[in-house]
Order: C-alpha cells, then structure tokens, then sequence
C-alpha cells in the first residue's frame, strides 16, 4: 500500500477555527513524557501535530525538548506546581529577506519563570526574561 | 515551518493591498516597492506614507501569533527623521488607513526604532498585547521619512520585524 503522508508535513485540526492545518517540522520538538511511560510527541507516529495545551500536566513525569539535527535533548522534571513555557521568536530582518527563529522552552513555578533560550546555531542561554535578551545577526 | 507571515502594504485611496512586499522603498509616490532613482525626494520633503501591516496567511499549528515589533536599520540622512505611530506604551489603537499623503500625519510622530524594541510596539487588533489566533493582519505601520535641507546624500535603511509563536 502507498504511504499517501508527505513526510515533512503534519495536520493538525485547529479547534479555534474548526479547519484542519498543514504543519512543516521544527528543529526542535517536545515530548511529553508521562509518569507510565507512555509518550505524547509534537509531530506523532500518526503525523497528527499536537499543541502543548495538549499535555496531561496532571500525569507528566518528563517534559522534553528534543532536536532534530543535534538529537540532543533538554528535559524538564515535571511537578503540578509548574506550567510549560514554549514559544518561538521569529525575527525577519534587512525588509523580512532574513530569517531567523529562536527557541524558548521551560516552565514557570510559583511565579518564576525558567527558559531556555535556544539560537540558530545552538547556543543556549537560560534566561527568565525573554524580552531581555538581545538577537544580533550578523550579515 | 510554522505560521506563514507576510508583509503587504496598502496604497491608494481604495486601499488596494499587494501581499509579500519585496521592500519599503519610500518617495514622491504612492506606490508599492518603487523605484527611489524615479521617484525622489526633494530635500525639506516628506516621502509618501507607508501603511502596511504583518499578515498571518496560516496558522501552521501555531495557537496564537504576538509581541509583534518593528525597527529599522540603517542611518537616517543628516538631520532627516524616520516617523511612525508605532509605540512601545500609550498605544494609541489601531491606525485607521488614510489614502497615503506626503504631509505631516496625526499619530505619525514617533521615532522608528533604530533597535530592537524591548516590547511590542505594534498592536493586534488596536492593543499592543492582542494575538492573532486564526489567520488575519496586524494593526497598520504607519511611516514616513521627513527629510532635511541638510540631508543631501539620501540613506539606505531597511525594516525589521519580529513576532513570537505559541504552540
């Protein structure tokens, strides 16, 4: 039988619109790992793309940032007193002709927030302001 | 790939939007990308204004789309200023689009950012904190360049733009 997926593409049925979306794959990508064992990936098995609102917070046990090029990974051990922070910054610069995406993964506790800053090139700055940081690029 | 973004800029008085800018050139004419040797400005002069705005054309996967900001790079000729309504606090609302003018524009008084603003400075939905949960525009960038007698030689600025992305 003919695999009909695309391999680079996910679809995703976006409740806030009722339409069901196309997803490339990211660099880097959770997974969530519960306290059985059983894991929740961004991009599933299935090629169904999850958003992290997603996550059983009550039965996670590991919460993991995985990249794609490296393999290398960031894991959160999870408690119920934290909630998952992951985002991208997207800067499009010199008339959006350059493009660049930063990663932020980590989770706030009691009010304090603790992120990882993950750049381009594979940097990571821990940081609980992202707005502080500063994303220079170079031409 | 995640949320696919675009800049379009509106011009004329039926607003009439071209998508996926190839620049900001700015000049004597209400027109998208033209051409700056065709169309300069004389010194002491306004260039035409520029209204545009970031577009989500697809969600991608993305739950909502914010903490969009806008900057320039580039110096300014001798004494020119880079004008716009775009602000980091006492966010006025959403520009409302006028047919494009190469004169003084209520609200168009700012000055561009020539760094990375530490916050949004444009507003979603006429509030600097909206998000962009289904595919739609920004508010409007409003800008300008009020050039100087003292500016002879002209600048080569261009525009930068960030947004963040939540999964």
């Amino acid at each position: 039988m003919m695999n009909t997926f695309n391999n680079r593409i996910w679809s995703f049925l976006n409740p806030a619109t009722g339409k069901t979306e196309s997803v490339e794959r990211m660099d880097y990508e959770w997974t969530a790992i519960y306290k059985d064992g059983i894991e929740l990936k961004q991009f599933d098995d299935s090629h169904i793309f999850h958003q992290i609102k997603e996550i059983d917070l009550y039965n996670l046990h590991v919460l993991r940032l995985v990249s794609r090029v490296t393999e290398k990974t960031i894991d959160i051990p999870w408690s119920h007193r934290k909630t998952p922070i992951y985002f991208t910054r997207t800067l499009g610069l010199n008339n959006w002709r350059i493009k660049i995406k930063v990663y932020f993964f980590g989770y706030e506790e009691l009010g304090s927030k603790h992120i990882s800053a993950i750049f381009p090139d594979g940097n990571i700055v821990q940081t609980n302001d992202p707005d502080s940081l500063s994303i220079e690029v170079h031409e | 790939m995640t949320a696919t973004v675009e800049i379009c800029e509106s011009n004329g008085a039926s607003q009439v939007i071209t998508h996926n800018i190839a620049n900001s050139n700015m000049g004597s004419i209400d027109s998208v990308a033209l051409d700056i040797s065709n169309n300069p400005v004389y010194i002491g002069d306004r260039t035409y204004l520029k209204e545009q705005r970031i577009h989500v054309t697809a969600m991608g996967g993305s739950s909502k789309v914010k903490n969009l900001r806008v900057w320039r790079s580039g110096a300014l000729g001798t004494n020119s200023s880079h004008l716009t309504n775009l602000r980091t606090s006492a966010y006025g609302g959403a520009f409302s689009y006028i047919t494009p003018v190469a004169t003084a524009v209520t609200g168009v008084d700012q000055a561009m950012p020539s760094t990375q603003p530490g916050t949004a400075n444009l507003g979603i939905g006429g509030s600097l904190t909206g998000e962009i949960t289904a595919p739609g525009y920004s508010d409007y960038i409003a800008h300008q360049i009020l050039t100087s007698i003292d500016d002879v030689t002209g600048a080569n600025i261009t525009i930068n733009y960030s947004y963040d992305e939540y999964f």
